[in-house]
């Protein structure tokens, strides 16, 4: 059976593995705290700081969703964790550091997989800080030369939020494909 | 009673839950006696005029269409002077509804016919044929109800319930259709090739208060103050630009109605002094971009801002915050399409096989925020001819696109607050 998946990446605390857990049907399986220096020795598909979860469709197939690690010293993992992927998405914390410099990192170090795909970006915390204003985020992806790209404030507990996330990527890869 | 007599209704003053409600009821009513159709195409209006903006709903209406019958519902119907507006009592019986319906349809001039003047408004008013599922749903919930039954309990009582075999999927594509009719109306497609048609589909956003309140703003930012919109009963709206805030002193529903009737000079502009804060203060605030992105779509009610070219490419700065604002029908396909540049709005209703007025309201509101514009550049104008959707339907679909259509069927569930899986 195909093995479909929908990538969550972004810096830690940005809500990931919370987003993850809210758009997956089943319990989440949830690595992260078992990254330590000892996990990174065990094989990858079986180490490895990452979350998973899965949306169960009405014939039975399964979209399977994997948050990446944050750290930067996970990189290794983007790679393989993207593999057979059909979008990523890329939450950003509005509210930590400089949100922009972290999007264009993660653009950077995604863009091979988001010219094949499509990305969409989940600005979490924005309530907390209200500047940048998701037109800024706009921008930055324009520099980039990515385009139109959905940016929605969302908030990473709330299923609805993640799943328009998701609605909006698969919309920009197929506007014509109709529920 | 025959097709030839079905008249068309419009509505005003009800919220989407009491809409929904309200169709529910009127599929008790015999569906040839009457069916919603858009303000413009109606032979009779039905207003809630208990709502705050009741009377103000009544005179707009009679102001914009004198001749028109009216039903008017209320807790308690005052004696009415006009002849051609007919009371009913709230909760309104079905009994009390077909009566009112029959008496307005006397009042009609005899050279109006109700339907047989526009068949093809109301055929395009239920713009897809209910598949037998869901129309079997519809009639066993409807053999359900007593003949008198207030119209909120209505849908309390049926909320949720479905045949076994029905596709939730489709259940839950109709009830999205069914919602949509509070923000794009159900203005029927008209055919773009025909300019007398134009007419239909064009607005003037500054005759509403879609227009008072961009001017309000841009006034308000002139004069660096929060400034208040009145209507004939007092303050409706503070808008303050400095904190990106509204504070709305108005049911949702009343502004509503407000909003969908040209102003005609009923509602001002002032600064907002010191003796509006206890006010303000006793007023939920929200987001200034949710509001104006909310007015321009009833105001549009599934039309463009005037000035608008059918033709020209469409492209999208920024999408809209769908997380934090109502998301119109198919607004995510529209923005999608658009992101790639190079699709006019005629291109766009043909490429995702949409009713027009989708299209429409969804550029007017992105319209009222500033997230799109229109690309009339010969360079663009050529390449939009390069991407126009081909008619034969002979382009291959991606390979996805099956799988996507299963994955946005269970998104939609999530979207509309229920298991689309079940």
């Amino acid at each position: 059976m195909s093995h479909y998946k929908i990538i969550f990446a972004g810096p830690v605390g940005a809500g990931k593995t919370t987003a993850v857990s809210a758009a997956s049907d089943i319990p989440p399986v949830r690595t992260d705290t078992a990254a330590s220096d000892e996990v990174r020795d065990i094989k990858p598909q079986t180490t490895v700081a990452l979350d998973y979860g899965a949306m169960k469709l009405a014939d039975g197939s399964t979209i399977h969703l994997y948050g990446t690690p944050g750290q930067p010293r996970f990189d290794f993992m983007w790679e393989i964790l993207t593999e057979g992927g059909i979008a990523l998405i890329l939450l950003i914390d509005n509210a930590r550091g400089d949100p922009l410099r972290e999007l264009r990192f993660y653009l950077g170090a995604f863009s091979g997989f988001i010219r094949k795909t499509a990305v969409a970006i989940g600005v979490t915390h924005a309530d907390q800080r209200s500047t940048p204003r998701l037109a800024d985020y706009q921008a930055e992806l324009d520099k980039a030369g990515f385009g139109c790209v959905p940016v929605f404030e969302v908030d990473a507990r709330e299923r609805r939020d993640v799943c328009l996330l998701i609605e909006a990527v698969l919309s920009v890869i197929d506007p014509v494909a109709r529920a | 009673m025959n097709a030839q007599t079905t008249l068309r209704l419009c509505h005003s003053g009800m919220d989407s839950r009491s809409l929904y409600a309200f169709e529910i009821f009127l599929s008790r009513v015999d569906h040839r006696a009457c069916q919603i159709t858009d303000e413009e195409a109606a032979d009779v209006a039905f207003i809630d005029i208990d709502s705050d903006l009741g009377t103000y709903l009544l005179e707009g209406h009679r102001l914009l269409y004198p001749a028109r019958p009216l039903i008017v519902s209320a807790q308690a119907p005052k004696p009415l002077d006009d002849p051609l507006t007919v009371a009913v009592t709230k909760p309104v019986g079905l009994a009390a509804f077909s009566a009112a319906l029959e008496q307005a349809r006397r009042l009609l001039p005899a050279t109006q016919p109700a339907s047989a003047a526009a068949p093809a408004a109301v055929a395009s008013a239920e713009p897809e044929a209910a598949p037998p599922a869901v129309a079997a749903d519809t009639a066993s919930r409807a053999e359900d109800i007593p003949d008198e039954m207030p119209i909120e309990a209505l849908f309390d009582r049926n909320a949720g319930r479905r045949p076994a075999n029905a596709d939730p999927v489709v259940l839950l594509r109709q009830l999205e259709e069914r919602l949509s009719t509070f923000y794009v109306g159900s203005m029927p497609d008209v055919d773009l090739d025909n300019p007398a048609a134009h007419a239909a589909i064009y607005y003037a956003p500054e005759h509403f208060l879609q227009g008072e309140i961009a001017r309000a703003l841009a006034h308000a930012r002139e004069i660096r103050r929060p400034v208040r919109i009145d209507d004939g009963s007092g303050a409706a709206l503070f808008l303050d630009p400095r904190s990106g805030l509204a504070y709305q002193a108005r049911s949702t529903n009343a502004l509503r109605a407000l909003a969908q009737l040209p102003t005609r000079g009923t509602v001002t502009m002032g600064r907002v002094e010191s003796r509006d804060a206890p006010v303000i203060g006793g007023l939920v605030s929200r987001p200034l971009e949710a509001l104006e992105w909310d007015v321009a779509l009833w105001a549009s009610r599934g039309r463009l801002p005037r000035g608008t070219h059918l033709d020209h490419p469409v492209r999208l700065r920024c999408w809209p915050n769908l997380t934090r604002l109502a998301v119109p029908p198919e607004a995510m396909r529209i923005a999608g399409l658009w992101s790639k540049g190079g699709f006019s709005l005629r291109d766009t209703v043909h490429a995702l096989g949409v009713p027009q007025r989708y299209v429409f309201a969804f550029y007017s509101a992105c319209h009222a925020l500033g997230l799109v514009e229109q690309v009339a550049t010969p360079a663009a104008l050529a390449a939009a001819r390069m991407t126009r959707p081909g008619s034969d339907g002979t382009q291959p679909a991606p390979p996805m696109r099956g799988l996507f259509k299963r994955i946005l069927g269970k998104l939609l569930g999530a979207r509309l607050g229920e298991a689309a899986t079940g």
